[in-house]
Formats: structure tokens, sequence, C-alpha cells
């Protein structure tokens, strides 16, 4: 099930013909965005506050549609209504604050809206509530029945994320998942999205938390100003790291540790990025100073 | 300044989200509450400035009991809170308007009102922005716009209650410049997060955990207990994390909050190795 991005421009304010006769220039949010999002991957989308990245997620499911280039799902244009539709039941979409859009007076009527819109039996509706608030570690039979504001923000989320998962989607779209959450909930959150992947789906995280995307993306993805200035490994798009400052963005704590230890003189290797590889390269540099 | 005697709140008349706090915050004090979802940390917060009373106990905010409402103007006009979500606390279209808003309800006129408006916006680094569009404004200009409403009010404590939360690195690095800044200034800052890089620069942090007060010191004491914050649901500031790990590996480091004092230690312990080798 792939999705490619053939140079995607898009503008919330397009011009009229008689505007672009006239030499004005409009402005765009996404400026020939090209990339092909693999089977399975875990694609990390980075950037800073309106660098475009609500919008390219937007385009990945058909809810705005390009103003210049197309996105293609297996190699059909999403701008086909059609199109669009079946995407939509492949492609789940969790937003920013998911839980803000719970509307069901229960939680089983929550999750089953989704699968109910798909068409499906009541039978298959139940099989796929309940497998999807197991998937999202909630107590099926505690909590079918519950109203959903009743629970914790937490809890309110991952009813929102089951919401999703029951259409059963092979890509799971994810605006800041762990936005807003204690630090106890996002290592959990964390964790549940990690799962999620390893058991096969295509996973989109949009983050600004380098140490997040550190943790658990193949590839990166950073934008500026609409435009993709990297895309590549981790260790790809860490490596520049002046001017992912420049533009607003960090890189994992770990690293920045170790380039200002370098800068300070002590020898450290590039490409640590995880807090138990630098831990041990230190560790190592001052035994070996004291074994010789 | 702000205390609190043997306090007590719940939203429901069953459960305490708040137990038996007592409290004394002193004027110029820049605290940090900590705490995990559901620890009552943003229920306290509400306590000061009355948009909540206490069920048992007194709040006083600058002497005057949260409790009687004749007292309800001053401590509203004194202490002033920004929220989480920078999209729902600005009132106006235009920055200007939204800054005025709140001494305009105090009975300011022009021309102070003007020059309040331009002072409250160039503390916050906004001068120039009177007459941008809110809308066009990013969550951290959002939150700066809404800090300038307060500020124009001319209050002495100010309460972030997680207003960096929903805030990329750039616009969190702004906003805590500016309540250094205005620390400085002399005001009292309550600030409630889960970022214990914020935790680290301030005076003071009280961890709260199921509606009590749990820890209580300077950041220096409190963030390097690490295991004790994990056992609290909080995060542990990455310095502390770093040098417990050391540790574990057989170096023989103190526990830093702060990153530049962690890496002074090593690059001293560095160079005498370096000695001893020559």
């Amino acid at each position: 099930m792939s999705i490619a991005f053939e140079q995607v421009s898009y503008s919330y304010t397009p011009l009229s013909k008689r505007q672009k006769k006239k030499g004005e220039t409009a402005k765009y949010a996404l400026k020939n965005v090209s990339f092909t999002l693999e089977d399975g991957e875990f694609l990390a989308i980075a950037g800073h506050t309106g660098s475009g990245k609500s919008t390219l997620t937007q385009h990945l499911n058909g809810l705005v549609h390009p103003t210049e280039g197309r996105v293609l799902w297996n190699g059909l244009d999403m701008a086909d209504k059609k199109v669009a539709t079946q995407a939509r039941g492949d492609i789940g979409l969790v937003f920013q604050y998911p839980e803000h859009q719970l509307f069901a007076a229960s939680v089983y009527e929550d999750v089953a809206f989704g699968p109910r819109n798909l068409g499906c039996s009541e039978d298959e509706v139940e099989l796929r509530v309940q497998s999807a608030l197991e998937a999202v570690d909630l107590d099926y039979e505690k909590l079918r029945d519950v109203s959903p504001f009743e629970l914790s923000g937490g809890q309110q989320r991952r009813v929102a994320f089951a919401g999703v998962l029951a259409m059963k989607p092979t890509t799971l779209v994810l605006d800041e998942p762990v936005a807003g959450l204690d630090p106890a909930s996002r290592a959990d959150f964390l964790k549940l999205i990690g799962s999620f992947h390893e058991s096969g789906m295509t996973v989109v995280m949009v983050s600004h938390n380098m140490n997040d995307i550190a943790l658990l993306a193949d590839r990166v993805m950073v934008l500026n100003e609409g435009e993709i200035v990297w895309l590549g490994s981790p260790d790809e798009v860490f490596m520049h790291f002046d001017e992912l400052r420049a533009i607003g963005l960090g890189v994992p704590h770990a690293q920045r540790f170790a380039k200002e230890m370098r800068e300070l003189g002590f020898p450290l290797e590039e490409k640590l990025y995880s807090p138990e590889s630098l831990a041990d390269a230190i560790a190592a540099r001052l035994k070996s100073g004291e074994q010789s | 300044m702000i205390t609190f005697d043997h306090v007590s709140f719940t939203y429901d008349g069953e459960q305490f989200v708040l137990k038996d706090i007592d409290l004394t915050i002193e004027a110029g004090q820049f605290v940090c509450v900590l705490g995990a979802n559901g620890s009552g940390k943003s229920t306290l917060s509400k306590l000061i400035n009355a948009l909540l009373l206490p069920d048992k106990g007194h709040v006083f905010t600058k002497d005057m009991d949260t409790a009687e409402s004749e007292n309800l103007f001053l401590i509203r006009s004194n202490a002033g809170a920004v929220f989480q979500n920078p999209d729902d606390q600005l009132v106006a279209s235009l920055v200007e308007n939204d800054v005025a808003f709140g001494p305009e309800n105090l009975g300011i006129e022009n021309p102070e009102l003007r020059d309040r408006v331009t002072e409250a916006l160039h503390i916050v680094g906004l001068s120039g922005s009177e007459k941008r569009e809110t809308t066009a404004l990013s969550g951290g200009q959002k939150q700066r716009v809404a800090i300038a409403g307060i500020l124009a009010m001319h209050p002495e404590i100010l309460i972030f209650d997680e207003a960096t939360a929903m805030l990329d690195p750039r616009g969190r690095r702004s906003l805590m410049r500016v309540c250094k800044d205005l620390h400085q200034r002399g005001m009292t800052i309550i600030m409630i997060t889960h970022f214990m890089e914020e935790a680290a620069q301030a005076d003071r942090v009280i961890v709260l955990d199921e509606g009590s007060v749990v820890l209580d010191g300077t950041p220096d004491e409190i963030l390097t207990q690490d295991e004790k914050l994990r056992e609290l649901n909080l995060d542990v500031p990455f310095a502390a994390q770093l040098s417990r790990m050391l540790q574990d590996r057989g170096i023989d480091v103190a526990t830093h909050i702060e990153t530049e004092s962690l890496q002074k230690e090593l690059l001293e312990r560095f160079n005498i190795t370096l000695n001893t080798e020559a």
C-alpha cells in the first residue's frame, strides 16, 4: 500500500487567473514535495510550527488535495473522490489531541463509529471494537459501557486511537501523538506506537521531539517553510546539528551533549543519539585513561 | 505572599484532589510545581487566584482570603494566569486590543492604557506587533500576547499552568526567557510544568502526588532524586539521568541537574587522566 507524493504544492489561498496574470505570487504551505512512503516503514516528520507538517499529513488521506502535483495511493490519484474514500479506510489519521473528538455516550459506541461507517456487520463491529480496545491496553469488558468523558486524559486518547484502529488501516498517521501527556503516559504511548509498527503497520509520526524520533523512526523527514530539507535515516538527518537548531528544531539530548563535549576537548564519536550509548562512550573514555 | 492553610479541595464532594496542603510562597520566589496528571497541581494553581475556592482551610493571596468575595477583584488583578492552550486565551482580533482588554476592565484610560500595552509587549518581545491579527500568530507568540495582557494589569504574581505544553522547542525557549526576565524584575512566578529543564531554573520545586506535597526544596535537592521521581511518574532531567548511568558504569561523578555542570566535571576528570598518562 504505497503512498507517493509527486511534486506536491499546496496553497490555502490559491491565486485566481487574473492575479496570476498580474504577476502576484501565492503563499504556499507546501512546496514541491516529492517522496514515497514505503510499506512497513516508520517515518517521522519533524518541523517547526508552520513548517507544513500538518498540511502534509492532511494530504495523506485525501482531506486536502494538492494545488499542484499529485498524491498517489497504490498508483491511483487521491484527487479522485472514489479513490480518496477507499484510501480513508486504509490510512488511519489520528489528529492532534484526538480526545477532543470523542463524541459518543459510551466507549463502545465511539470506537464502533468508524467500522459501522465502513459498512461492517454488527458482529464484525463488535469484534473490531474489542480487538482495537485490547490493542491500546484498555479493558473491553470494564470500559465498553462507560462514557469516554469519565476517563482520564490518557485513557481518552487511547479510546480515540482505538477508534482509528477499528477501521483496520494498514497505515497509521499520527500528528503529535504524545503532546500534552505526562512523562509516564508519554512513555507508555511511545511503546504502544512502537508496537503498532512492529505488528507490521506503516507509521507516519509528526513530532518535534527529536528524542522520540531517535527512539522510533526508520526515516526522518525535516520540513521547513513547506519544503523538504532532509529525508533520510536518523544518522543522516541528525548530523545537521547547527542547521536543525537554526530552523527551530532540536537534536536528541544525548547528541547535543556529545557534540558540546567534543567542542570542549573531550573526544567522543559522532552518532551518539541514545543516553545509553553516550554513557557507554564516556565511561569507556574515562576508564581507558585510568588503565594506561 | 501566598499561603495555603490546611487546604483541601474536591470537585465531586467525594474524592479530594488536594489534601490538607500547607504552603507558604514568598514574594519574588520562582516556584515550580511538578506532578503527574491528576496529582492536583492545576487545582492548586487555580486556588491562588480564586478560580476555585477551598472546601476546607484557607488560601491567602497577598494576605487576602480568597473566599471573601470582596477580595476577588484585587486578587484577580494581582495574580494572573496563563493556561495551556494558546487558542483559548485571546479575546480580541488585534494584538493591542487583546493586551488592552485586562487593564481597560480595571478602568485604566489612555494615555496610560496605551503606555501599559506598549510596555507589556516590549517585555514579552513583541514590540511592533500591536496591529497584527492574533489569529496570524504562532502558538508561542499567542502565549506571549496572553502574558502581555496580564502584565498590562501590573500584577505581582504570574501563574503559568502548563503554558509551554503545546509549544514547540523554540516557542518554549522564548517563553522561558520571558519568565526568567519577569522573575528578575521581582515578580512572583508559579510555574506548573512537566519539563524538568524548566524546573531546574526555579528557586524552589514542589512535587505533588495524589493531592499531597511529597517533595519541597531547591531544584538541586529535588531533581537529583531520580528513583523517587520515576516512582512519581515524573521525568528525570537529562543530566541527572546521564550522571546515574555513568555511576552505574563505575564512574564516580556527582548527580547533576544541569548539563553544563556535568560536562565540566567530566572534562576535569578527563584532563586528570590525560595528565597522569603524561
